[in-house]
């Protein structure tokens, strides 16, 4: 498991409190005005930005735009970013409204939108019940189980999708997720259970295909 | 890297839910071979994610616990659901495209420079607030007897208001430390410390940007100083201050 791991590099968790970390001290240098330290600041969410403009927009030309504005406004408002919330939170809220302003003016969205209407239904029924196996996070450094992993969710429906990349993949909680997306936390919680659950039967599929197949599991033995 | 906080699921919200009262029907209506707890598969499809955030109450948790122990087809939907929570919770599953940090960098160095304009216009209106602010915070005169003491009683002051894990910034060339955005430090380099850590060593609030915590002090020897017109008369006084600064504050 990762999680020694995450308590080291996180650069929100400030075990001893009366010491600034080195990222409350940027926040602090650039609102007093050194802004060449902005980037250093921002540089390490660089690719949570990136990757919650993505999931928006669907288009790596207009994400990496959108993730570049979102910054830039950030820079802008700096002052305004307050302590009470993480900041890496704030730099997302601001980077999916960009995203979604910018989507709501290009109007790409007429498909999609049709669909998005239909308010959830009834419950979601597992397909797959295939014993388990967890797969190890190593599996991450194999690129093509990146993108099957990708392709998974690229394959979602928008609200689900988008729900799911800011709860899941950008770790913003419930209440922070609804508010991003303006939509009420009962949807929030709806559509990230029906993400994950589709996700993981789009998964199982996966690995009847044999997208898994050159991992080091046990034969007879499936990850879900 | 960025660390992903609270990558443990189990560990994320614990907003708890008030529990839900459909539970039992549920659960007998719908598991007839399993039913354990009176909760059946379809409840625990209904709350796994949930479950998964924390955001269940006990007494549902440790029924689905239950369930988990004896249904494997739930235990299998749990197991599957937390691997995706994981694996796309891994930072590797972000990718930006190749130049893309660069690109962003030289972005930022264009357009997120120093407005000096801009800055002074927003600000002008601070100018006289800061003037007064440089007299009555103590910086060149620091030395009388009475100074001292009101700077003392400031200081006291200000450890009692100022939150002292407050984040604070200080400049090389003063004793004053302010909070981020004060005109005082525009542009200067600072170094950042707590309120605390500021005070014990030995510098004094910034009566302009720290001025809410200072108020609140009105009917003490310190908000004296700081809000007393006669106040600063005497300071004037006995430090000669000559100059803009004064001139400014004595209006
Ligand atoms: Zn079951
Ligand atoms: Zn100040």
């Amino acid at each position: 498991m990762a999680e020694a791991n995450v308590v080291l590099n996180n650069p929100i968790s400030n075990p001893d409190q009366t010491r600034p970390t080195r990222e409350q001290d940027l926040i602090a240098r650039v609102q007093s005005g050194q802004n060449e330290l902005f980037y250093e600041l921002v540089q390490p969410y660089e690719r949570r930005v990136y990757a919650a403009a993505l999931a928006i927009l669907r288009n790596e030309t207009d994400a990496e735009d959108v993730a570049q504005e979102a910054m830039l406004k950030a820079f802008a408002n700096i002052r305004q970013f307050r302590a009470e919330s993480r900041f890496s939170t704030w730099l997302i809220q601001i980077t999916v409204n960009e995203a979604l302003m910018r989507r709501r003016r290009e109007r790409t969205v007429v498909m999609e939108g049709i669909d998005d209407r239909r308010e959830e239904e009834g419950d979601y029924t597992p397909r797959d019940f295939a014993d388990w196996r967890e797969i190890p996070s190593e599996a991450l450094e194999r690129k093509e189980v990146r993108q099957k992993l990708a392709q998974a969710l690229a394959s979602l429906d928008r609200k689900y999708r988008e729900v799911f990349v800011l709860r899941d993949m950008e770790q913003l909680n419930i209440q922070e997720t609804a508010e991003a997306l303006g939509i009420s936390v009962a949807s929030v919680k709806t559509r990230l259970l029906r993400a994950r659950l589709m996700l993981r039967d789009l998964l199982a599929g996966g690995w009847e295909q044999g997208w898994f197949s050159r991992l080091p599991f046990e034969k007879g033995s499936k990850p879900w | 890297m960025v660390g992903h906080e609270n990558r443990d699921p189990s560990n994320r919200e614990s907003t708890n839910r008030e529990s839900t009262n459909h539970e039992s029907a549920h659960g007998e209506k719908m598991n007839p071979e399993m039913n354990q707890e009176n909760i059946g598969c379809e409840k625990i499809w209904h709350e796994i994610s949930n479950f998964l955030d924390g955001d269940v109450d006990a007494a549902l948790r440790s029924a689905m616990d239950q369930h988990f122990r004896t249904c494997p087809r739930c235990a299998s939907v749990l197991a599957g659901t937390k691997n995706v929570v994981r694996l796309y919770g891994d930072e590797r599953m972000m990718e930006a495209p190749a130049g893309f940090s660069k690109r962003l960098e030289k972005r930022l160095a264009r357009n997120a420079r120093p407005a000096r304009s801009r800055w002074l216009s927003m600000e002008a209106w601070l100018i006289p607030v800061a003037a007064l602010a440089l007299v009555v915070g103590g910086l060149h005169f620091a030395n009388s007897w009475a100074t001292q003491r009101a700077r003392r009683d400031l200081m006291a002051q200000a450890a009692k208001n100022i939150p002292p894990d407050m984040v604070v910034l200080v400049a090389a060339d003063s004793k004053i430390f302010h909070v981020a955005g004060c005109s005082f430090i525009h542009g200067k380099q600072v170094r950042s410390l707590t309120a605390k850590e500021a005070l014990k060593e030995g510098y004094a609030p910034c009566t302009r940007c720290l001025r809410k915590y200072l108020q609140t002090a009105k009917a003490g020897p310190a908000g004296s100083i700081v809000q007393d017109d006669d106040a600063h008369a005497d300071l004037e006084e006995e430090n000669n201050p000559p100059g803009q600064a004064a001139n400014l504050a004595a209006k």
